[in-house]
């Protein structure tokens, strides 16, 4: 890997507070530091996602007070919930582009900021469709996942990014639990202490995430930068970053059916999450006959085991991938996403409210867990197209959200509860697609891999021979080398340093086997 | 080990007290209760009421007790209650035969003390109550504050109903906040895009 560092100062070497490898990216995380440029941007990124997370689960709590003021029924509350999670179907698929055009800091800010005229919307709604529309256009903000993540991969190496990428997924996913709480109180505060009636102090209440969004996205444009080395802008006009045939990476990730599978299983792990933040305050609120602020309360305690529930599952998806290999990591998240689907059901059947407590964190640890697996396993469907599929399964996610909730809880043929059971049969159901992953190099849940397939076959088809020629397959190599840890038995052993390895000259011959992947 | 099963014990004793204690308090079914009251609801003059404003304007409740009935009560609550029409659709104002769970009734208009030649109250409408179509119900209630007896002036939650028109919430002062920090966080976004390119430029150029 070319050294572009060196020619940007004057000086020569530079001095980050880090480890860093040869491009520069951090090759620790220190949580509690500040550091230019590595841990402020990653502390940037994730807060970023949090805010938006926040202000896009803002409505759920103080539904009980917003649809007396806004004369809504129960599809009018459904449909805006569905709306809510659809706009950022789109805007999480541009993402990655945005992010390739102008670099991660200005994708961020611009949707931050671009979107804070949404959330103040909210003050000034006066029926049910301006209420859907509103929570549409917030909804938009969720793409900042993709942004967050990208930000994230630039600035730290491969070997821990998946803990970085779980750490900060999962903490931005935290908003949604934070907003349960933090709603609630700023309502009751514009109510009790400054004496404005419900109606107009929970109007009031929506300019707080609403300023959160312009304060972050200053934050990210004075603050931040988009490489170790200095800004996006910067380093295009010195020509720094490699152009991919967008097209070609596109096909890659379409024709590949792993993609569409996990388009769907994403839809069933953080799916059912989103679909669960934006009923589960209303449900304790009307079933337990309890107040605002105790139902936004145990609604939080869902999103809340975000901090360490989704970072623990993709943890746990490396430590079966060490000693089982690929077919540890897909049995680990069959498992825990069925487990999920389970916990959903009997949240459903309970009637008493300590049960549904317990039943209803349980599920959401399992359900959280099932995102960080999911993306312990997604990185190795493809190496060129990765962009694209992380894309993919994130839109997944949200059509999930978008279908569990017009399905199950926008009629009012039936309750909430017995909604929560069907949702929790889907999600059993929809899991078992798991056993038909297969890799050929590894094999699937049931089945063995192909005694004629290798790493670096799977990677390098991926590029066509003029691109093979040109050596621009040279990245994936390396990342199919360092692969063979997913074949398992490798307990306590780590995987040679990428930069140290030279690929021997005989994987040439393999490059010109095509497979379907 | 001893301090896991302690906590196993200590988490199964606070299961069963919570099972238990949800099921302590008798349940009242509005079926079984008395019609013994007679509510009637007017404007403060007098005149029937069409439509009421929340915030201004007020009702003026009388209730009786039925001649030949006997309630032995304590207090009397009258409450406000939605109309049928008010209800379709949206199931957290559902009507429950179990008074604990009846979402018909959320708003309260006073609680008096009971007596056998009757009673009445002014209430002026809170802002806090949302716009739909009302009936006002009684319910006498014991010494143990169970309701005993009820009475309402809709016959059906049909037919005397009146409208209540509520506050939109909104003023003027949220309408301008809304824009100008619209107005703000938009421009504040082209004005660092355009000053920060202007600003590469400049450095390139030296």
């Amino acid at each position: 890997m070319a050294d572009k560092g060196g020619s940007m100062r004057a000086s020569g070497d530079v001095e980050f507070l880090l480890p860093v490898d040869s491009e520069h990216k951090a090759k620790v995380v220190k949580v509690f530091s500040f550091a230019q440029p590595h841990m402020r941007s990653f502390h940037l990124s994730w807060i970023s996602f949090f805010v938006c997370f926040l202000s896009t689960f803002a409505a759920p709590p103080l539904i009980p007070i917003i649809r007396d003021n806004l004369n809504m029924t129960k599809s009018d509350i459904g449909q805006a919930a569905v709306a809510s999670v659809s706009g950022s179907i789109l805007s999480r698929l541009m993402m990655g582009t945005v992010c390739d055009l102008v670099g991660p800091r200005y994708g961020s800010a611009f949707l931050i900021m671009v979107n804070a005229p949404a959330v103040f919307s909210m003050g000034v709604v006066d029926d049910a469709e301006g209420f859907m529309i509103c929570r549409f256009f917030i909804g938009f903000s969720l793409a900042t996942f993709v942004s967050c993540e990208y930000w994230v991969s630039s600035m730290f190496t491969s070997k821990i990014v998946g803990t970085v990428n779980g750490l900060a997924a999962g903490w931005g996913n935290l908003g949604g639990g934070v907003t349960q709480i933090m709603m609630p109180l700023i309502f009751a505060l514009f109510r009790d202490s400054f004496h404005h009636p419900d109606f107009t102090a929970w109007r009031l209440a929506f300019f707080v995430p609403g300023s959160m969004h312009i304060i972050l996205g200053l934050l990210v444009l004075c603050l931040g930068q988009d490489l170790p080395d200095g800004d996006h802008a910067q380093l295009q006009k010195q020509g720094g970053d490699v152009k991919q045939g967008f097209l070609r990476v596109l096909y890659f990730a379409s024709t590949s059916y792993k993609t569409w599978i996990f388009f769907i299983l994403y839809g069933y792990s953080f799916g059912v999450e989103l679909t669960v933040d934006n009923i589960i305050a209303e449900y304790f609120y009307d079933r337990f006959n309890l107040n605002l602020n105790t139902a936004g309360l145990i609604a939080a305690a869902s999103g809340l085991m975000n901090i360490y529930s989704r970072p623990a599952g993709g943890y746990l998806s490396d430590v079966a991938g060490r000693y089982l290999g690929m077919r540890g990591r897909l049995w680990f998240l069959w498992t825990v996403q069925s487990l999920g689907g389970l916990l959903c059901i009997i949240l459903g059947k309970m009637s008493n409210l300590t049960g549904a407590i317990i039943s209803m964190i349980l599920f959401s640890i399992f359900v959280q867990a099932a995102c960080g697996a999911t993306f312990g396993i997604v990185p190795f469907v493809s190496r060129r197209s990765l962009g694209v599929i992380i894309g993919l399964t994130a839109a997944g996610g949200n059509v999930g959200s978008v279908l569990t909730q017009s399905l199950f809880f926008t009629s009012s043929s039936y309750h909430t509860e017995e909604g929560l059971v069907y949702m929790g049969i889907m999600i059993v159901c929809c899991t078992l697609l798991v056993t038909l992953i297969w890799f050929p190099q590894w094999g699937s849940m049931f089945f063995p891999p192909s005694k004629s397939a290798s790493e670096e076959d799977y990677y390098v088809s991926e590029w066509t021979a003029q691109e093979q020629e040109q050596g621009l397959h040279l990245p994936s190599l390396k990342f199919a080398t360092n692969s063979r840890s997913e074949r398992g038995n490798h307990a306590g052993a780590s995987s040679s340093d990428p930069e140290g390895d030279q690929p021997p000259a005989e994987l040439g011959l393999s490059m010109w086997k095509s497979y379907s992947h | 080990m001893a301090s896991s099963r302690m906590l196993y014990l200590i988490l199964v004793a606070t299961v069963a007290t919570l099972g238990v204690a949800s099921c302590v308090e008798g349940q009242v079914l509005f079926s079984t209760l008395p019609k013994s009251l007679v509510v009637t609801a007017a404007l403060p003059d007098g005149k029937p009421i069409g439509e009421v404003k929340t915030g201004e304007d007020s009702i003026l409740v009388k209730w009786t007790v039925n001649s030949t009935a006997s309630v032995d009560a304590v207090k009397l609550k009258t409450k406000l209650c939605f109309a049928s029409e008010s209800q379709v659709l949206r199931g957290w104002r559902a009507t429950n035969d179990d008074l604990k769970k009846d979402k018909t009734c959320l708003y309260d208009i006073a609680t008096q003390d009971f007596s056998r030649t009757g009673g009445e109250t002014t209430y002026k409408l809170s802002k806090s109550i949302p716009g739909a179509k009302y009936f006002v119900r009684a319910y006498a209630i014991n010494a143990e504050g169970k309701q005993v007896a009820t009475g309402q002036t809709s016959p059906n939650k049909v037919a005397n109903t009146f409208t209540v028109i509520p506050i939109s919430g909104r003023s003027t002062s949220i309408d301008i906040a809304v824009g100008v920090l619209s107005i703000f966080s938009v421009s504040a976004l082209f004005g660092f895009f355009i000053f920060e390119s202007i600003y590469l430029k400049r450095k390139k150029a030296v």
